[in-house]
């Protein structure tokens, strides 16, 4: 069976670069990244990453978007072919469309690649109804499954007060009974009024248990002018829509929806100069041990006077049952020479687990762009770690880029 | 939780010292008729059928007065703002954000005012809900990048080290580490021998 889908990919890549001859207009970006490491059992590594992404127009409007990769690295170092995106958009009524293959899907709390279709049918250019089917897809499925299908209806509409969308998905899987789920969202930004506030707020509920399954909000303010305050909050359970084993892993962990505070305060002084400092704690309930927290500070300052010139410095600390960790890192992003943009970034972490390990680990990477011409461009990675288990782990990656 | 109240106290305080002066926008690097080539685009034109009309108004009355008027004053030929946006923010060419340097200053500043330094952790509910907004600046292929590709050489999400306290991370955020790892065998790899 999974032979059969591989031919029938292959059909479909060999169609995509047909298309791509006849086409009126196309962008393409091909990449290839090498190294090469040596393990904790001192063997040697020579990891190759290529991808090609290609996006095209014809005559009639119909686009094609293909993201591909070819690695010999990604879970077991034999090479393997990886179909991140590979879809035809068909244009219906001017402002509605059907989107065919596999692609990226983003709606209600859905998150990840789908092979199937999406219609898009607008009523104007702030409202419409998104039809989906397919089946859920992850990249560490190494073939095409259909045992894990979804079927979804969403409705949105950009109201002059506020924008909302109310949808539902059905999760037919085999071995499972299935899944009827509705969501709902709205979304406001009130722009002229003094404090700028901006509000998130969604839900899911599954129908059958009348039980809501997830909800997030997120309300950003700006109580003064250099200042943005953002308080944030979520509770999720665990997504049965996920594919594979996902359940299994969150469940190894949390035996509760997670509940998540977030805190974030921004300072911007200037255009050209950030400092934020966010605090986020998380909740829920363990096998191992019943309450469970973790918590997450962060302080980043960040002054980006120009495209190619930027200071990020940033400071945080995190616990959870598993240890705690402080952190430090400067981020720095130059153009050296007028043309050559080179990133460095230098960091310090201090490690405490609870398996009893305690650490200093240090990083080093630098990168160097070299854009040969308009189409060509190299660029050079350099990256040093020092940690428990090495005295120095280094990775070199030459990366090409070709754009046509 | 105490900390975190006085952490917020004590910031805004110090964050009432700071003047306040934050605008938005960018200007063009030089004066659109300098930035743009009819020569160089006059192929792709050609392609995609595109005629003098559909950047230039020509329908626009001059107000020149009397018999001799020119008929159309020739600053109406000058193009709309945002016609550069018609073909390069569009399906004909995906948008990719790091091309508006070639024409913008500081480009970086282009960016939506939700668009913090946390907006990598807050960025998923808005699309989720908005998703029409973000395709307007970046391409479907965007969202792969971090949530599709497994790549260890040129890792996107992870910082360096990351390894090593990652089970820190993963008990305090557990449903962070699934929305991208799914399989449980992904674990397995290293912590039963696999990987090394």
């Amino acid at each position: 069976m999974n032979k059969k889908y591989l031919a029938l990919s292959f059909f479909f890549f060999i169609i995509f670069i047909i298309i791509t001859t006849t086409q009126a207009y196309y962008t393409s970006e091909t990449s290839a990244s090498f190294g090469y490491y040596q393990d904790n059992e001192k063997s040697s590594h020579f990891p190759v990453y290529l991808y090609w992404n290609l996006n095209t127009t014809s005559h009639n409007d119909i686009t094609t978007a293909v993201d591909v990769g070819v690695n010999n690295d990604a879970v077991y170092e034999t090479w393997r072919f990886y179909i991140y995106h590979a879809s035809t958009t068909i244009p219906l009524f001017e402002i509605s469309k059907i989107q065919l293959g596999r692609q990226f899907i983003a709606d209600g709390f859905e998150v990840g690649l789908l092979d199937g279709m999406a219609t898009y049918l607008n009523w104007s250019e702030n409202g419409g109804i998104v039809l989906t089917g397919g089946a859920l897809h992850s990249v560490e499925q190494l073939s095409f499954s259909f045992d894990n299908q979804l079927y979804g209806l969403s409705a949105f509409q950009d109201f002059s007060f506020f924008t909302g969308r109310l949808g539902y998905f059905m999760n037919v899987r085999e071995d499972k009974e299935t899944l009827h789920l509705t969501h709902a969202a709205i979304a406001k930004s009130w722009d002229s009024l003094f404090w700028k506030p901006s509000i998130l707020a969604k839900a899911q509920m599954n129908l059958e248990e009348r039980d809501i399954e997830q909800t997030s909000a997120d309300f950003q303010f700006s109580p003064w002018s250099p200042f943005q305050i953002t308080l944030n909050f979520a509770s999720q359970k665990r997504n049965h829509l996920m594919v594979d084993d996902a359940e299994l892993i969150y469940s190894l962990f949390a035996t509760s929806a997670q509940k998540t505070y977030g805190f974030s305060l921004n300072l911007l002084p200037h255009e050209t100069t950030h400092f934020q400092l966010t605090s986020q704690l998380l909740l829920y309930d363990s096998p191992a041990k019943k309450d469970e927290e973790g918590l997450h500070e962060r302080f980043i300052a960040s002054w980006h006077p120009k495209d190619f010139f930027a200071i990020n410095v940033t400071g945080g600390y995190l616990s959870s049952y598993g240890g705690h960790t402080w952190y430090s890192s400067l981020d720095f992003k130059k153009t050296i020479f007028r043309t050559l943009p080179l990133q460095f970034e230098v960091g310090a972490e201090r490690i405490e687990k609870l398996n009893s390990i305690q650490m200093w680990a240090f990083h080093s990477r630098a990168n160097i762009l070299f854009p040969l011409s308009t189409r060509l461009s190299l660029k050079l990675l350099g990256e040093i770690e020092r940690n428990h288990i090495f005295d120095i782990d280094a990775k070199a990656v030459v990366n090409v880029t070709y754009y046509l | 939780m105490l900390r975190i109240i006085y952490k917020i106290f004590i910031s805004i305080l110090l964050f009432f010292t700071f003047p306040c002066n934050f605008v938005q926008g960018s200007k063009l690097k030089a004066p659109l008729k300098q930035l743009f080539s009819h020569g160089k685009h006059a192929n792709m034109f050609k392609k995609l059928d595109l005629h003098c009309y559909e950047c230039h108004d020509f329908t626009v009355k001059s107000k020149a007065p009397g018999p001799l008027g020119r008929p159309v004053n020739e600053r109406f030929l000058d193009v709309p703002k945002h016609a550069c946006h018609r073909c390069h923010f569009s399906k004909n060419s995906p948008p990719r954000p790091q091309y508006c340097g070639t024409c913008h200053q500081q480009a970086f500043q282009l960016k939506p005012s939700n668009h913090l330094l946390d907006w990598d952790k807050r960025h998923g509910k808005f699309a989720q809900v908005q998703g029409m907004l973000c395709t307007k600046c970046h391409s479907p292929q965007t969202c792969d990048q971090c949530h599709a590709r497994l790549d260890l050489v040129n890792p996107h999400v992870h910082p360096a080290n990351y390894r090593y306290a990652h089970s820190v991370k993963a008990r305090s955020d557990p449903q962070s580490c699934v929305v991208c790892h799914k399989r449980a065998s992904f674990c397995q790899d290293c912590h039963f021998g696999e990987r090394k």
